[in-house]
């Protein structure tokens, strides 16, 4: 037992010694941009999706489709930047994406983002400050900014965040 | 908040917001009826009334109605003989519409006795002409039930308006125009049906106007005139002087009384001509209408002997209103903390007084006086909703529409935040400031505002006076004193705080909540309301000098001073032939001040543009502010020289009486112990005595020192006929010799030198740093999160110390949020250097309107992994002023997925202000205390944030306050963790 023992802690040694002279895990990448420097840009590129999680998210209602077009809002802490993705997996005429943001003690509407999806697919918008309201809407009928007004879940919106 | 309006009343006894209510010609909103009230048992204004009052009082119908304003609003009162003239009180009349101060207002009783008729308005429309003309509100109240109804927007606020007669028919009156030429508008308001029936326009300026059972009549160009079905106007005879009352009888003729020299003289209108009634001293005969169309005179009364429906009635000095059957006679109306401030001046202000006001009555039968203090915290109250289109007929607008502010430096900006300064630092500025030594050095980024380093008197450098000399230090200081009760900051911000600057007229919404029109701002910023240059599309000032201006009351001061120079100067330069002057126009003299601080207030017209198509061959300074216009009671004793109750009806005085009457009687201020705000001036040895205050006095210019030849104004013609540009007035005019020491200089309390008085802080700074182990449950292995106000706590300008924010803090404003609503929900949306590290955001409870709705959002950065989940106690900060709702919601969201929980704290309560049940507490010395309250324990996830709104209904008066402070969420692990409303 005591040899086998010995050879354990050779080996031990020998692993230990291995995993000493292996290069060190790599650290998370420091962020491309942070806060308002992260506007306009796609998260990935910046190194932004580390991390992130969907803070809050909506399903579009759509009697034509049989899987639901999906929104999240997401937010990057190391980025301190949110950006919204619309995934919808089956697409019958035309999807709306929008990006409202307002100043952070308040303010009107600004869309820091629109597109217009006429593919099944994903789409991920730009990102934008986090210090600010944040808000990501999906749509079938284009921009409204009032899309907090009742549509029968044919419009729908993430809550400000 | 009203109640922090309430409890702070006394640091802002005249309104500091310029107040404009909707404009002439504006039809009325829909009306709005207060709920009936239960009638209030009240006690008896006579301990002993069958003596005081004899044995028939029980079964006396006679009853007095009279009215006192404060930041609550106008406030009716009603004594019945009944209740042997106990007083209760009948309504409020307010708008919550206006974001305002103190409120002033007029009332008489109709011929019936069945219904009070109001006028009401902010104070501060008394600076302003326009708004003086035609800037207040009208109510109709049912004097049974106190029902009220607003019957009228847009009309004038004068001592004549409203009128009453014989009938349940009176009269108000809107004017129109300005300088150039003035129609006035006479409405008829049926009060019994409690709308207006008929508006008519008279040519001229129609005064005191009386409604009679054969028509209506009133003073135009200084004669009687009868008002015409079409508006036409029939002279019928002249008075001997210039009327101030002016009353029908029910079937024997009119009674008015005018001022003819030093002597009062009562008329009666009969038959086609006047006939002498009574005579007395100028300021001791005052005339009032009676139930079922009988007059009284009242005061020191010579009857030419005895007339029909009309009767005497004995007073040693001017009384303020006549019971409807004459018994009982109301001596003095004024708020509670007005009175105690001018015969206590070294006491402390009572919170208490808050509300209360007091009256001093007389019963006529015997003599016998009696003083009663009135609670107004029960009346029922007219809150006239001015909506979006009272204004101007404007509808509701976009916010794209709306455009963008046209005021240079913006409201809740946390880079703007001035410093309300106590008032001995506003006097050592003014004293250092018109010697031109105002050059304390603030330092870069003074008060976190962003700029270099400078000397008020650097960026603006004083101006010298055509003619040399400086001006008196008492008449900058009076000119603060009227413009903004020494205010640099809003006047929701007591001296030590920070917070908005004070603007006037920053949304051009003549301060109602739900208008925006930015075309129409005024953009006078702070201490002394500097105007000019304040606009976004104007260069006379770069935006250093700008922000200095909103941010720095010192700087201000500075600017302002060469603004009142600048008047001086316009005079002044004008040829000799052409000049406007004062006595011997030696500005050493407070008196000679009296012209420059009337072009101050209402404008001076050059000689030099004298051909334009404006001016039409005349030059010199308006009508509106001068003594003889009829607009002001020819009966009214210099401003605050027999009463500080002057102050609650400043639109009784012209505008440069105003600010002479506040260099005679400095203005009050302080917390605990009120004190004169400034020096008096240094009267010389020749100046007039004034026996009853032991004192000397100013030499004020006469009724009629600014009559001449040039605008055809006589005592003769009692004022000027032509209400236009024929009546601006130049030349000489004089008040006192002041070569033979009949004339007052300024007295100064700051010499050369004399350091900057440090902040005197009606709240103790409190810069305590929360742990969030107090409780001994905080999990220290993870990190706690402060979430404050301000995402970049480099803004906190008090002076604490304070780390970074650990997450963000957002304001979203209207409904939908950022829609068309949001930049009408900023207006009502408040900061102040209150609360945690000191910045709070407030603003007040409104159950649906969605221009006011304000949503706040906590977010933390929790130091929590992918799919974490962990406990928290969630500690909000509530702070001692600027909070004082019942029903604070705060909804905890915990995480992206997982419940929401709410909990709910009395913010009053929390902070002291109240007691369980929403009770108002009475200790005087209670002023609130910052304190920190659990929201309760909760497993957050990524994701979580805590979130209050202002949507609620009130249950209490004036506790309306929501405010959004710093909320701490501190990690407990697995040890217990705490309750919602849980003291920390």
């Amino acid at each position: 037992m005591s040899g086998f023992r010995a050879q354990l802690s050779y080996l031990s040694i020998l692993i230990l010694g291995l995993l000493f002279l292996l290069p060190a895990a790599p650290a998370a990448a420091a962020p491309g941009c942070v806060g308002a420097g992260c506007r306009g840009k796609m998260a990935a590129a910046q190194g932004c999706r580390d991390g992130a999680f969907a803070i809050n998210g909506f399903t579009l209602v759509d009697p034509d489709v049989t899987q639901a077009t999906r929104g999240d809002l997401w937010y990057s802490p190391a980025c301190k930047a949110m950006w919204g993705e619309l995934n919808a997996p089956e697409l019958i005429g035309f999807l709306y994406a929008q990006l409202w943001t307002q100043s952070e003690y308040g303010g009107v509407n600004d869309l820091a983002d629109f597109f217009q999806m006429g593919n099944a697919g994903n789409y991920t918008t730009p990102m934008v400050d986090w210090q600010q309201s944040v808000k990501f809407c999906g749509s079938h009928k284009g921009t409204d900014p009032d899309m907090d007004f009742p549509s029968g879940g044919f419009n729908a919106c993430t809550l400000w965040r | 908040m009203r109640s922090l309006k309430r409890k702070l009343r006394r640091f802002i006894a005249a309104a500091t917001a310029l107040v404009v209510i909707p404009a002439a010609g504006v039809q009325v909103s829909t009306p709005a009826g207060a709920a009936e009230p239960e009638r209030q048992t009240t006690p008896a204004a006579f301990t002993a009334p069958d003596a005081a009052l004899g044995k028939a009082w029980r079964k006396s119908t006679d009853l007095l109605v009279t009215g006192a304003g404060d930041t609550d609003g106008y406030h009716l009162y009603v004594a019945r003989e009944s209740d042997a003239f106990g007083w209760s009180t009948l309504a409020t009349l307010t708008s919550s519409s206006l974001a305002v101060g103190p409120w002033t207002g007029t009332v008489c009783v109709t011929g019936s006795g069945r219904y009070a008729v109001a006028v009401f308005a902010p104070k501060k429309a008394a600076n302003k002409p326009e708004l003086s003309r035609a800037g207040a509100l009208a109510a109709v109240v049912e004097i049974a039930t106190g029902k009220a109804t607003h019957v009228a927007t847009g009309v004038e606020l004068a001592y004549f308006n409203p009128a009453c007669g014989p009938g349940d028919r009176a009269l108000l009156t809107r004017s129109v125009g300005d300088d150039f030429a003035l129609t006035t508008e006479l409405l008829t308001v049926d009060a019994a049906e409690g709308r207006v029936t008929k508006t008519r326009r008279v040519d001229g300026q129609l005064t005191t106007p009386a409604p009679a059972p054969d028509g209506d009549y009133g003073i135009l160009g200084g004669q009687l005139v009868r008002v015409e079905a079409t508006g036409r106007t029939t002279r019928l005879a002249r008075p001997q002087g210039q009327p101030f009352a002016v009353q029908a009888t029910a079937g024997s003729g009119i009674d008015l009384v005018s001022v003819d020299g030093e002597q009062a003289v009562a008329q009666r209108f009969r038959d086609g001509r006047l006939t002498v009634t009574a005579t007395g001293p100028r300021d001791r005969l005052q005339l009032f209408g009676q139930r079922g169309g009988r007059n009284a005179l009242v005061g020191q009364v010579s009857m030419r002997g005895s007339m029909p429906e009309l009767s005497v009635l004995p007073a040693v000095s001017q009384v303020r209103a006549l019971s409807a059957e004459g018994h009982l006679i109301a001596e003095e109306v004024v708020t509670q903390q007005n009175m105690r401030s001018v015969g206590q001046p070294l006491s402390p202000a009572d919170p208490a007084d808050a509300g209360d006001v007091r009256v001093a009555v007389r019963a006529t039968a015997s003599g016998q006086g009696a003083v009663h203090t009135l609670d107004t915290t029960l009346a029922p109250t007219l809150d006239v909703e001015l909506g979006t289109g009272t204004a101007s007929g404007r509808a509701a607008v976009s916010a794209a529409d709306i455009g963008t502010p046209t005021c240079a430096i913006p409201r809740n900006d946390p880079r703007v935040q001035p410093l309300q300064p106590s008032p001995d630092m506003v006097e050592w500025a003014v004293d250092q400031a018109v010697h031109g030594r105002l050059n304390v050095t603030r330092p870069a980024n003074y008060l976190k505002a962003g700029l270099s380093a400078y000397q008020p008197q650097g960026l603006f450098p004083l101006r010298q006076l055509v003619g040399g000399g400086r001006v008196p230090a008492q008449i900058m200081l009076a000119v603060l004193a009227q413009e903004t009760n020494l205010s640099q900051a809003s006047w929701r911000v007591v001296p030590g705080d920070t917070g908005n600057p004070l603007i006037a007229s920053y949304y051009g919404n003549e301060d109602n909540l739900d208008v925006i029109d930015y075309s129409k701002t005024d953009c006078g910023y702070g201490i002394g309301q500097v105007t000019d240059g304040m606009q976004v599309d104007t260069n006379l000032f770069t935006d250093t000098q700008r922000r200095a201006i909103a941010v720095d009351y010192a700087a201000n001061i500075a600017a302002g001073l060469n603004i009142l120079i600048e008047k001086w100067n316009q005079m002044n330069t004008e040829l000799d032939e052409h000049k406007s002057y004062m006595n011997n126009n030696d500005p050493t003299w407070v008196e000679n001040w009296f012209l420059a601080v009337w072009a101050y207030n209402s404008g001076y017209y050059p000689y030099d543009r004298r051909n334009s198509a404006l001016q039409k061959g005349r030059f010199g300074i308006g009508w509106f502010n001068n003594p003889a216009n009829p607009r002001y009671p020819a009966n009214r004793a210099p401003f605050l020289r027999e009463t500080m109750a002057d102050a609650e009806r400043p639109n009784e005085w012209a505008y440069p009486e105003r600010i002479m009457g506040w260099v005679e009687t400095p203005q009050l201020k302080g917390f605990p112990v009120m004190t004169e705000a400034y020096s008096h001036p240094e009267y010389s040895s020749n100046s007039p005595n004034y026996p009853p205050r032991f004192t000397k006095v100013l030499s004020i210019p006469d009724r009629y020192a600014f009559c001449s030849a040039v605008n055809s104004c006589s005592p003769a013609t009692n004022g000027c006929p032509a209400d236009s540009e024929a009546c601006w007035w130049h030349g000489q005019a004089t008040s006192g010799n002041c070569l033979l020491e009949e004339c007052a200089r300024e007295k100064l309390s700051y010499g050369s030198g004399a350091a900057e008085p440090g902040v005197k802080r009606i709240y103790p700074r409190n810069c305590e740093t929360f742990t969030g182990d107090k409780n001994g449950n905080r999990n220290r292995n993870k990190r706690m999160s402060m979430v404050y106000s301000l995402n970049d706590t480099g803004q906190y300008n008090l002076g604490c110390d304070i780390g970074a924010t650990d997450g963000k803090f957002t304001i979203r404003r209207g409904l939908p949020a950022g829609g068309g609503t949001a930049p009408y929900a900023e207006i009502d949306l408040h900061q102040i250097g209150a609360g945690y590290k000191g910045h709070i955001w407030f603003t007040y409870v409104n159950s649906s309107n969605p221009k006011r709705r304000i949503v706040g959002s906590w977010t933390p950065n929790l130091d929590l992994v992918p799919g974490e989940r962990a406990r928290y106690d969630i500690v909000a900060h509530v702070p001692s002023h600027g909070a004082d709702y019942h029903h604070a919601e705060y909804l905890i969201t915990t995480g992206t997925i997982g419940e929401q929980r709410t909990c709910v704290l009395d913010l009053a309560r929390e902070a002291g202000w109240a007691l369980p049940g929403g009770i108002p507490d009475p200790n005087p010395a209670n002023l609130g205390e910052d304190k920190w309250v659990y929201l309760g324990s909760y497993e957050l996830g990524r994701g979580a944030q805590v979130q209050l709104n202002n949507v609620g209904t009130v249950l209490t008066r004036n506790f309306d306050a929501v405010a959004f402070d710093t909320i701490a969420f501190v990690p407990i692990g697995s040890n217990p963790g705490h309750s919602c409303g849980d003291d920390y």
